[in-house]
């Protein structure tokens, strides 16, 4: 690919996300039920998918089980959710 | 003053920018007696520069009226520049105006004081006719030039001189404050509504609960180390200074007290703090009269603009003598529109007969509040009459005098190995109580005050932005003896742990059609975490280069979901649009369907074709039966297929999906009847006789008969003249 070309990108915004820092930390956080609740998926294997507007409940969950998550960023809009 | 003047530039040019020419011109001229005929630009050039020049302006105050003067002053001393004009009405009385709106008028005329109005659509005309929406509104203002207050501080204007009684005895001289007190509090109170956001009722006050809290709370309702008098404060009080500095906010979507991200205004030298604190009496006037927080108690403690006067009027006597709080009074009653006597009345009259509001007033200004912000020394003789004068500091804070230089102890906190910290209050200072109040939890207040640090205070304190190594040199500077080691290793520990788990409130991911397509944006500079071979975490989208992409397709998970999945005839087979699919799409799909092989005899040639844009899934038995072992049900599916599909779930869909839970099928030979017409099945299903022999209607013209009740149905229709005839294939 030419330096000048553009490159091709799918932009996925407002993303709320998980990422822990080793796969196992990972499992360990899908094995809590209240958490696992709130994840929609693996993308990777440290890092989750979380359903749209839960963050607070997935940072207190997270402060629950003994960790200090850094939360980067804001979600602006809360107030939609995925129900599966 | 608190505000840059660079804000009052651009406030100014606005404010010009809304005069009729005609007004603008006159006020020009009046400020720079240049007749030249000048553009609106080289106007607003020409004041702004006007502004600079000392001489100009003290040439032109020179020329003020003594209240004219008086009144400039005392808009300095109230250390904004921006006033509503029924304060400025008031203080315009205190410095003996008869008619104090003329006296306004005049300093606009004369371009010493402007006007800033939001809604004046035609521009003013006249200052006369912008008075009467000014007094009712609260998007316009007074505005004073900081330069204009400054010079006029510097000609001494006079007030009126205050009487000087001399003290009984010998007085009784109270330590000076160290005006830490309500930074400290404020402090206090920003990490306790941070912790734990109060609500607001509908009809105003705090909620039951959290009222409890704040009312039970020692921290924000003990008496402080200065207190003179039993001045009302309290949380309310508090709350009410925090929400006039913009420490805290008022939600009104939610509801709820919310904080600033940073308590902002501590974190700056105590002169700055205090003249900050100083400059929002207007706000806190206007909270404490407002219903929702019920802050009634503390109405007392106003109006603003006498304690303006009362201070403005305490400079003017010589900084080592003593005032006495009659004497003040007796000044205050004569000037001030709340207290005023009526005319018939002569000054001595009025000094004579002092209102009880107006000596409590004065009390809890002075000694509750003024004294405790370091703005005043107090004492008291043998006669146990209160004598006041202001402080070095405090006549620099109000503008009325240099800035003295403070002792400094910056070694001050004593840190424990039990993680406790011990503040030594004479070496505190807000910008130090600030960072402290960022990752430790304030256990105590007093000449020492104690706090805490705990895992969460320092996680709270990381999360305001802090790094581990900013708190730690926060405590090394600012501790009488090096750190225990313990506390370094657990604030090590503490910090490391939350670097385990990070959370993307709101991330941006970028997903590229292929691996080489992502590398390739990497060597641009692409400032992104690379995820997965065609993902990338992007923390802040301003930093993208767009230049660089092609938007292929955008999707915000703030919003519903797209419907970009489509049903083939079979039920079964799922094509995912993917130039509108999302990441969350794909992790839905995988819990109950199965992707199908690019190459599969199940993608038509066409979709082949276009299979960067379309993804294929089916749904099968085991991929259904693995979906319902993990906890799908039949109505989540359903939910799925009317927000992705905009359809119901398909009936293969639900034979698959609820097969197993109907009743068992039942296989057993039967005849068909046909009629030649409908009429004659729907006689033969009504009449009573030929029903019970009938199993069921398959169709209009076929019914459903048992073998063994074949003979008895014959005879029925032989008696009423239908003839049969068999099939023969049968």
């Amino acid at each position: 690919m030419g330096s000048g070309t553009r490159i091709s990108v799918k932009v996925h915004r407002r993303v709320n996300l998980i990422v822990a820092e080793d796969a196992v930390l990972a499992q360990e956080l899908l094995s809590r039920r209240r958490l696992a609740d709130q994840v929609l998926g693996r993308l990777t294997d440290r890092m989750l998918l979380i359903r749209p507007g839960r963050i607070a409940a997935v940072v207190e969950e997270l402060q629950a089980m003994g960790h200090a998550p850094r939360v980067v960023g804001t979600s602006h809009n809360e107030t939609f959710d995925h129900s599966l | 003053m608190t505000k840059p003047d660079s804000d009052f530039s651009s406030v100014l040019a606005d404010a010009l920018a809304r005069y009729a020419p005609t007004l603008r011109k006159r006020v020009v001229e009046n400020l720079l007696r240049d007749r030249s005929k000048l553009t609106p630009k080289q106007c607003l050039d020409r004041v702004a520069s006007a502004f600079e020049n000392v001489p100009l302006i003290d040439r032109r105050i020179r020329q003020l009226a003594p209240e004219a003067l008086a009144l400039l002053t005392l808009l300095h001393v109230g250390r904004r520049w921006r006033w509503p004009l029924p304060h400025v009405l008031e203080l315009a009385c205190i410095a003996g105006s008869n008619n104090s709106l003329d006296l306004i008028l005049s300093l606009c005329e004369g371009g010493l004081l402007f006007v800033e109005t939001k809604n004046d659509q035609q521009g003013i005309e006249r200052f006369e006719n912008w008075v009467p929406k000014a007094l009712r509104s609260d998007t316009d203002f007074v505005l004073l030039p900081p330069r204009v207050g400054e010079r006029a501080v510097g000609i001494s204007p006079s007030l009126g001189r205050v009487a000087e009684s001399e003290p009984e005895g010998n007085l009784q001289v109270f330590p000076e404050a160290d005006g830490l007190e309500l930074p400290l509090r404020l402090a206090v109170l920003w990490q306790k509504t941070r912790f734990d956001p109060p609500r607001i009722k509908m009809y105003g006050g705090l909620f039951k609960k959290d009222h409890q809290r704040f009312e039970e709370d020692p921290l924000l309702n003990g008496p402080g180390p200065a207190d003179l008098t039993d001045f009302p404060s309290g949380w309310k009080w508090y709350l009410v200074w925090g929400m006039a500095t913009g420490l805290i906010k008022y939600d009104a979507d939610d509801s709820v007290l919310q904080v600033a991200r940073l308590p902002e205004v501590l974190l700056h030298d105590l002169a700055t703090v205090l003249e900050k604190l100083w400059s929002c009496g207007y706000e806190v006037e206007s909270l404490v009269n407002d219903s929702y927080l019920n802050p009634a108690p503390l109405e007392l403690l106003w109006p603003m603009s006498a304690g303006i006067g009362l201070l403005t009027a305490l400079a003017q006597i010589e900084a080592e003598k003593w005032c006495s709080l009659d004497d003040l009074s007796a000044w205050l009653v004569c000037r001030h529109p709340r207290w005023k006597p009526k005319q018939t009345e002569s000054d001595d009259e009025a000094a004579s007969s002092i209102p009880s509001s107006l000596s409590d007033w004065l009390r809890a200004f002075l000694l509750g509040f003024a004294f405790p912000m370091r703005l005043i020394e107090a004492a008291q003789d043998a006669g146990q009459m209160w004598f006041v004068r202001l402080t070095a500091l405090g006549r620099g804070v109000l503008g009325l005098g240099p800035l003295p230089s403070l002792p400094q102890y910056p070694q001050t906190l004593l840190v424990q190995p039990n993680l406790e910290i011990i503040a030594y209050r004479q070496g505190l200072r807000p910008e130090l109580i600030g960072q402290l109040s960022r990752f430790c939890e304030w256990k105590s207040l007093g000449a020492a005050c104690t706090l805490q640090l705990t895992p969460e205070s320092v996680y709270r304190g990381l999360e305001t932005g802090l790094t581990h190594d900013e708190i730690l040199r926060v405590l090394q500077q600012h501790a009488v003896r090096e750190l225990p080691a313990a506390v370094v290793q657990a604030l090590k520990t503490w910090a490391d742990k939350r670097e385990r788990v990070t959370v993307y409130a709101a991330a941006t991911l970028l997903e590229f059609a292929s691996a080489d397509d992502l590398q390739a944006a990497l060597a641009r500079g692409l400032p992104a975490v690379v995820l997965t071979d065609r993902l990338a975490l992007v923390e802040r989208e301003d930093d993208l280069d767009y230049r660089h992409f092609r938007l292929m397709a955008t999707r915000d998970y703030g919003l519903p979901p797209d419907q970009c999945v489509s049903v083939s005839d079979d039920g079964v087979t799922l094509s995912v649009d993917m130039a509108r699919a999302d990441l969350l799409l794909e992790t839905e799909l995988q819990r109950f369907a199965e992707p199908v092989p690019a190459t599969s005899s199940l993608i038509s040639e066409t979709r082949r074709r276009d299979e960067h844009n379309r993804r294929v899934y089916r749904l099968t038995p085991d991929s259904l039966r693995k979906a319902r072992e993990e906890g799908l049900t039949a109505q989540m599916i359903d939910d799925w297929f009317r927000r992705r599909t905009g359809g119901e779930t398909p009936a293969a869909v639900k034979l698959l999906l609820n097969g197993h839970a109907e009743s068992p099928l039942r296989v057993c030979p039967l005849l068909v009847l046909q009629t030649p017409n409908p009429q004659v099945a729907d006689g033969l299903m009504q009449w009573p006789e030929s029903r019970r022999l009938i199993q069921e209607r398959l169709g209009p013209k076929s019914l459903a008969v048992e073998q063994a009740d074949l003979p008895a149905l014959l005879d029925l229709l032989r008696s009423v003249g239908i003839t049969t005839e068999a099939d023969t294939g049968g």
